[in-house]
């Protein structure tokens, strides 16, 4: 049961971090009316996984393995890039606002924007459904014992959704700044996770062959079968035993971007001392700009001391 | 507009893999414990089935084939009693096993099998065959088979390759960059390439062929810093060789 339970949980999990993540921020931005978008396009994903991957039953086919890590790459990779967008709002906002403010960053957040954080919901389910559908059906028609692996692999799943929706709850509660402060670094490291994994499918998917030699050994951190395996996998992307090139993104993306996320901004146009929790004072400037999804039109040099 | 478009993407994955049902391959087994890979399985040249099975390993759930740290085939998500297969194309030689989390992670897979430079005892035909910027000549261009000899040399002042391919006459499939797509040759007709053919270096590919028409060619395409696209095949560097 423990080995069913250990990789529905790792791949449950991929996926409902990246949707927990979405909803908390989707809703912390006040745009409830998109809340029904995500659910509805989870909702999709899930039915169009589970339909291929019955299809595939049917026609005793086996996993397209190279082309399903290949789809994994591609998103992994697009959902850096959302969630490199969502720290850099975030802190641009956490700097030029109070939590009193948070009606106005909702409206400030641009519908296509809205739109592109729904679309990626759609995508993080696609990426790891389809795998975990074709797993979950084998479970259960070709196990020894069905009842007990299958019933692992479910629960491994459950108990995913289950921290995706604590994660969400968690988001909701606290304001936006807070909400930032506490998430920020664990967002940079999620995705500094991600990165590293797309590395790793990209390789499995035969489109990175260099930098494959072991890096380091994290077994003991790590433990391939493990539970804490599955966490630590699926929410920071370390493998028992990194390639150099996986280590290598990780920390080129995690290092610059967990400094960005501590070294807090200096508001601009504002005297030094501060009130915090007055909302007139901060809603005389209220001036901020939305980033768009361009990377490229985002400066650091911005706002930092 | 993007669901659309990833779900053609899904769809074009699936129609994809259908072709490689083809034709019955060789299987062979390979059984999963908490050891890990097997220290070394042995099969022999050609298209092989792996028939992976997990007995009992708990941490071991992977299964991958790989030559020169690249992928060739692999199952994920094998959990204890499950089981499932892939296909490789396998050419004669030694191969890299990988069960991550095993106690013994790496095995060998050793193919044997006839490779398609044999040694046999005939004196084998030589055709001299020079590479230069941006030509490939052959001298004769008409040999007697089976056991041809190419002789090549790098004559110009860039580094070149040379890839022999079996064409009968036909159209070779293009990549998008406008080199020989080698992913998709038709089966069986890659012959053999020497790679890495710096100026001045000799080297000779040895084979046997059926009567036929060849094509020697370099694939090389390179970027040069100001962007420029250089095109080894497009440029010219290809020539037929006749095989009676």
């Amino acid at each position: 049961m423990l080995p069913t339970f250990v990789i529905g949980l790792r791949e449950g999990l991929e996926a409902a971090l990246i949707v927990g993540i979405i909803a908390a921020f989707l809703l912390q931005e006040n745009r409830r009316d998109a809340m029904r978008g995500v659910w509805i396009g989870v909702g999709v994903a899930v039915a169009l996984c589970l339909a291929a991957a019955v299809g595939l039953r049917l026609a005793s086919e086996q996993l397209p393995q190279r082309e399903q890590e290949q789809l994994e790459t591609v998103i992994g990779l697009v959902a850096v890039a959302m969630v490199t967008w969502m720290i850099i709002w975030m802190r641009r906002h956490s700097a030029n606002m109070r939590g009193a403010l948070q009606e106005q960053a909702g409206a400030a957040l641009a519908t296509g924007s809205t739109a592109a954080l729904v679309t990626m919901a759609f995508l993080a389910v696609l990426r790891e459904g389809l795998e975990t559908s074709v797993f979950l059906l084998a479970v259960f028609q070709d196990s020894e014992d069905p009842a007990l692996s299958g019933g692992g692999a479910a629960l491994g799943i459950l108990v995913a959704v289950g921290l995706g929706y604590l994660l969400y709850r968690g988001g909701v509660r606290i304001n936006l700044t807070r909400f930032f402060k506490f998430t920020g670094v664990v967002l940079a490291l999620v995705a500094a996770g991600l990165l590293a994994t797309a590395l790793h499918t990209a390789h499995e998917a035969g489109w990175w062959n260099i930098m494959q030699g072991q890096a380091v050994d994290l077994s003991w951190l790590v433990k391939p079968g493990t539970v804490q395996f599955a966490l630590i996998t699926a929410m920071f992307g370390i493998q028992p035993k990194p390639t150099t090139g996986e280590l290598l993104v990780w920390f080129l993306y995690a290092v610059p971007m967990v400094a960005y996320v501590l070294i807090t901004p200096k508001p601009r146009d504002r005297p030094a001392t501060e009130s915090p929790g007055d909302p007139i004072e901060t809603a005389s400037r209220s001036t901020r700009n939305p980033p768009t999804l361009n990377p490229s039109s985002f400066n650091p040099s911005q706002g930092v001391n | 507009m993007r669901r659309v478009a990833l779900l053609c993407g899904l769809a074009v994955a699936f129609v994809g893999l259908t072709p490689a049902l083809a034709t019955a391959a060789k299987s062979v087994e390979v059984k999963l414990t908490d050891e890990g890979c097997p220290a070394t399985i042995k099969a022999s040249a050609g298209t092989t089935t792996f028939d992976v099975q997990n007995v009992d390993a708990s941490a071991v759930s992977e299964f991958e084939i790989l030559k020169n740290h690249r992928v060739l085939g692999e199952r994920e998500n094998l959990t204890p009693g499950l089981s499932a297969s892939f296909t490789v194309d396998l050419d004669p030689g030694t191969y890299v096993t990988y069960c991550p989390g095993g106690d013994r992670e790496r095995g060998k897979l050793v193919v044997s099998g006839r490779a398609a430079s044999s040694d046999t005892t005939a004196a084998a035909k030589v055709v001299d065959v020079t590479l230069s910027e941006f030509e490939v000549r052959a001298k004769p261009a008409t040999v007697t088979g089976p056991s041809v000899k190419l002789a090549v040399q790098n004559k110009g002042t860039l580094t070149h390759e040379l890839v022999l391919v079996r064409t009968d006459g036909s159209t070779l499939p293009l990549a998008t960059d406008g080199s020989i797509d080698e992913d998709t040759l038709p089966e069986g007709s890659f012959i053999g390439e020497l790679e890495d053919l710096r100026p001045k270096v000799k080297a000779t590919l040895k084979a046997d062929l059926v009567p036929g028409t060849y094509l020697v060619f370099c694939n090389i395409v390179e970027e040069e810093s100001d962007g420029t696209v250089m095109n080894h095949y497009a440029s010219g560097m290809s020539t037929e060789i006749t095989v009676r």
